[in-house]
């Protein structure tokens, strides 16, 4: 009997994470960095690839970081002179596309850190998906993309 | 015969007007975007402002200095990071000499959170001989004013956090205060080191 049922709790587990790894599959992320900051200031962003090589679209509807108290899904536009930022509620990859968070454009704000980050130090971050498993990411800070993002060459 | 040659010239010459013209669409002219003179950028050559240690500051200060001025908030997450980043590499294009000669001006729009120990180390943490600036909102709104210059509080729907909209443009000041070259935000800093050494 209880050999019984530690095989259906082996089972349970197995199946559960099937299940995780079946919802998470289709998404890789890529190139995922932090913009480096001074110490004592307390406000950057993240940036990434998201791919949904999924045949469903992917709805990412939220972030996680532990550094930071908030964070969210901010997307900017660049209006004559004047660059404008606005919060979005989700950001959909469509299915077999990509999604590319870069300067100029959509981003993850990491708001009120409680620490200072290091150039060259790795950030954990998890990506929240609607109807999917969690994505963790580990997020390098830099000073800037691995390729010049303001040039035109 | 002759009338022949004149028919043959003609067309030579309509063709390579022809090849000029549609040529030049091809070719990406260096974007200086120079002040509109109907529109003057600060006339009065001044104002003043809070350093970051508290003192008035005023740009006639910096006479015989070039100066690239700009407007921000150290919570900025994009714009003005990569604005005194792209500041850092036309900086890395110029000889140490010629960099002695320039100054960076950053403004504060958010006194509200910008204290000055915070402004400072941001602004030094790009290395581009940079002086923060900060003031009562309603100096800082003026100088604003004076450089044809926006910014708007942006709350944010779901925290108490707040971002700004603001105007990116880097303006370029001479060594006697008059602004010379407006630095648009999707210029490359070769564009812009090549105006600083113009105006050396």
């Amino acid at each position: 009997m209880q050999l019984l049922s530690r095989s259906l709790c082996f089972l349970t587990v197995f199946l559960l994470l099937s299940i995780a790894n079946a919802w998470a599959q289709g998404i890789t992320v890529d190139d995922a960095w932090i913009r480096s900051i001074p110490p004592s200031a307390t406000t950057t962003a993240a940036f990434m690839i998201i791919h949904n090589t999924d045949s469903d679209d992917a709805v990412l509807i939220s972030a996680d970081c532990d550094i930071a108290e908030t964070v969210q899904i901010h997307t900017m536009e660049q209006v004559g002179e004047i660059m404008k930022m606005k919060e979005v509620s989700e950001l959909r990859i469509p299915a077999n596309e990509q999604a590319v968070l870069a300067p100029k454009g959509y981003h993850i704000m990491l708001i009120g850190l409680v620490r200072p980050i290091q150039e060259g130090e790795t950030i954990p971050l998890s990506l929240n998906f609607s109807g999917r498993a969690t994505v963790a990411v580990d997020a390098v800070v830099k000073k800037w993309a691995s390729m010049a993002p303001m040039s035109h060459h | 015969m002759k009338r022949n040659l004149l028919i043959k010239l003609t067309l030579a010459g309509i063709g390579i007007c022809l090849l000029v013209i549609v040529g030049s669409f091809f070719i990406d002219p260096p974007k200086m975007t120079e002040p509109d003179p109907a529109q003057l950028f600060n006339p009065s050559g001044n104002f003043t402002l809070t350093g970051t240690s508290g003192e008035p500051f005023q740009l006639q200060d910096l006479r015989g200095k070039i100066v690239l001025l700009f407007f921000g908030y150290t919570s900025c997450p994009d714009a003005c990071p990569s604005t005194l980043a792209k500041l850092q590499r036309a900086f890395n294009l110029l000889r140490k000499e010629q960099i002695e000669q320039v100054r960076t001006v950053f403004i504060s729009v958010d006194p509200a959170r910008d204290n000055p120990r915070l402004l400072q180390e941001y602004v030094e943490y790009f290395g581009v001989n940079a002086i923060g600036l900060t003031g009562t909102k309603a100096d800082i709104d003026k100088v604003v004013k004076a450089y044809h210059a926006h910014y708007m509080i942006i709350p944010s729907q779901t925290s108490t956090w707040y971002s700004i909209n603001h105007t990116t443009t880097v303006f370029l000041h001479d060594k006697q205060g008059k602004v010379r070259y407006r630095f648009l935000y999707e210029e490359t800093p070769e564009q812009l080191a090549e105006a600083i050494k113009k105006y050396l």
